[in-house]
This record gives structure tokens, C-alpha cells and sequence, in this order.
């Protein structure tokens, strides 16, 4: 199983991060206006939205790389938190879109912004 | 009417339950041999025997004015083709049964027998998504019956068989009783001599 590569800077905040996927739990509401909720799955899992400003050509080459070994949104992968240091195995939810942003002197600089979902 | 363990009545009517119905099925290849599915992000142990992780859909029942047998259809992931070598290899699963099982992930030592459903499988169609079976209730036409034919005068039994138990030098019977005299196994004989009169007679 592949990691995500360090880039050269952090991601910018906020993170994201939702508990689970929102069909984790079923629903139905009655004519008397309750709401029956249940469990779908054992576990749940998690969704980070990571966002990363200006990075260098260099970075945008690792990730470059870095899709084409998951073959996009096929192969899970291992990413780290950047706050709690957890590990957590997780696939692209959808193609990571870059944006050429600032060139500063002989540099381009690129933002991106993608889904990790938990297996 | 069903008759649920108390556990279970109760957890079915709680408002909000935190622990998942999962539909288990026990999908038959071939005579005696199964694959175990279960529509969860993890595997379960039910009964000792482990359900894997598999994504599959149950469809409505079927029900016409037109007399045919009511069907339900199974969808089964078809994505990675863990299914389709074997539908290739068994034809379909074409005769062979789908049993279906509700169970709460609490209480999975509890008695379900009363959410327990068999069907069979009575066609079969694959893409490249989905399998899907559509299954019927086990169709007594299919059924042998009456389970034996009643021959009086011909052994019904293979020639050295389990029921035959002849041990014997000779290699071939024409399975007549006189046949089965002449080798000392007349005891074993698997016709049903009362019947000679002329006629083969189903009982």
C-alpha cells in the first residue's frame, strides 16, 4: 500500500473532517413526526477535505506521481493526519484538480484541494 | 405469525439502534459448497462461520396476476469478478439455493430462525457490474416423487454399491433376482419381488 508524500509545506486550515459518510445511518420518519434511526455499518468512516496553497512545481510532481501509482481514485493509500499524527488508509473521493496560482519570479506556484475518504 | 427472541423484539423496536441489521446470504456453488456475504464494511462471524464483506442488493419481489411463482432478485457486485469464474464454472447457480438471513450485530448468537428465507435460483445474468439471480420459492415440480421407482422383478440398487454390498469375485450383475441369487446376495436385493404379477407398479 502506497503513502502520501510530504510535501514541502503543510496543508492550510480549516481541514476538514466529517465522522462519516451521511448513509451511515438510516432513517424514517413517522406520520407522528419521530424519526427511527439506525446503525447501517459496524464502523464508520471518516472524510478529510485537505487543502494545499502555492506549492511548488516539485510538490505538484510528487502528486503527479503520487495519482499515477493509485491509478487516481482505484488504490487506497496510507495518509497522516497532520495534527494527530493518526494513520488512516484512505482513497481519493474524487481527481484532485490543480490551480496554477501565482508565478514568483522563475517559480510557478499551484493550489489543490481533493477528498480522502476512509476505506 | 413470526416469533421473534424478546432481545430481538425489543432492539427492532427501538427508536434509534446502534447496532446494524445486517442481511447475510449464503449463496450455494455447487452441492454442499457456499459463499458466505454479508452487506457490511467488515466481516462478521455468524454460527462459526465467517461472512465477508461484499456489496450486493436485494431487489422487490415480483408478484404477477398471471400465475407465475413470485421472484426476488439478488444483485451481487461483479466489479473485481470474484463471482463471474464461478457462475461460469456452475452454470448460474441455476437450481441452487440463496438463503437469506436478518440478523442484528448484537445479538448474533440469538435464535433467527424466523428470519430466515431459502430461495432458488432460477436464472442468472451478469454484467459488468452487477450478477444478478433472480430467485424463486424451491419449485416442487422440480422435486423427484415419488422418491423411488418400484420394480418388482430389477434391482434398483448399482451393482456393488453401499445398498448392493456385494463383495464378491463377480464383476458385472444384470440385477435380476435370480442374478442376485446365484451370487448369495439375495438378502440385499433392491427390487420389490411383492409386485411381480406382470406390470411395474408406482406406489
Amino acid at each position: 500500500m502506497a503513502d502520501f508524500p510530504t510535501l514541502s509545506i503543510p496543508p492550510i486550515y480549516p481541514l476538514k473532517e466529517k465522522w462519516g459518510d451521511d448513509d451511515q445511518t438510516i432513517k424514517s420518519k413517522t406520520e407522528s413526526g419521530y424519526i427511527i434511526t439506525r446503525s447501517r455499518y459496524t464502523r464508520n468512516r471518516k472524510v478529510f477535505t485537505v487543502n494545499y496553497e502555492n506549492i511548488t512545481a516539485a510538490d505538484k510532481a510528487l502528486l503527479d506521481t503520487f495519482l499515477d501509482t493509485v491509478n487516481g481514485l482505484t488504490d487506497y493509500f496510507t495518509w497522516v493526519h497532520p495534527a494527530s499524527g493518526v494513520s488512516y488508509t484512505v482513497r481519493f473521493d474524487e481527481i484532485p484538480e490543480f490551480s496554477l496560482t501565482m508565478y514568483e519570479g522563475s517559480s510557478y506556484y499551484y493550489s489543490v484541494e481533493f477528498t480522502l475518504r476512509e476505506v | 405469525m413470526k416469533t421473534l427472541p424478546n432481545i430481538l423484539i425489543l432492539e427492532k423496536n427501538l427508536l434509534s439502534d446502534t447496532s446494524p441489521w445486517f442481511v447475510l446470504l449464503d449463496v450455494e456453488i455447487t452441492t454442499g459448497v457456499y459463499l458466505y456475504l454479508v452487506n457490511n464494511i467488515d466481516n462478521i462471524t455468524y454460527n462459526g462461520q465467517e461472512y465477508t464483506a461484499f456489496p450486493f442488493q436485494i431487489g422487490l419481489d415480483r408478484q404477477t396476476s398471471k400465475g407465475e411463482i413470485p421472484t426476488v432478485q439478488f444483485r451481487v457486485c461483479n466489479i473485481n469478478r470474484v463471482l463471474q469464474a464461478y457462475i461460469e464454472d456452475y452454470d448460474g447457480f441455476i437450481g441452487n439455493s440463496i438463503t437469506l438471513r436478518l440478523v442484528n450485530s448484537s445479538y448474533l448468537t440469538e435464535n433467527y430462525s424466523q428470519l430466515t428465507t431459502t430461495f432458488e435460483i432460477v436464472a442468472c445474468v451478469a454484467t459488468a457490474e452487477w450478477v444478478m439471480f433472480d430467485c424463486g420459492a424451491p419449485n416442487p415440480m422440480r422435486k423427484r416423487f415419488p422418491l423411488y421407482r418400484y420394480i418388482g422383478s430389477h434391482c434398483n440398487f448399482t451393482f456393488k454399491s453401499v445398498e448392493c454390498a456385494y463383495q464378491g469375485a463377480d464383476t458385472t450383475c444384470d440385477r435380476t433376482y435370480a442374478a442376485c441369487a446365484l451370487k448369495r446376495n439375495s438378502v440385499r436385493f433392491g427390487g420389490y419381488k411383492g409386485l411381480v404379477g406382470g406390470n411395474v407398479r408406482v406406489a
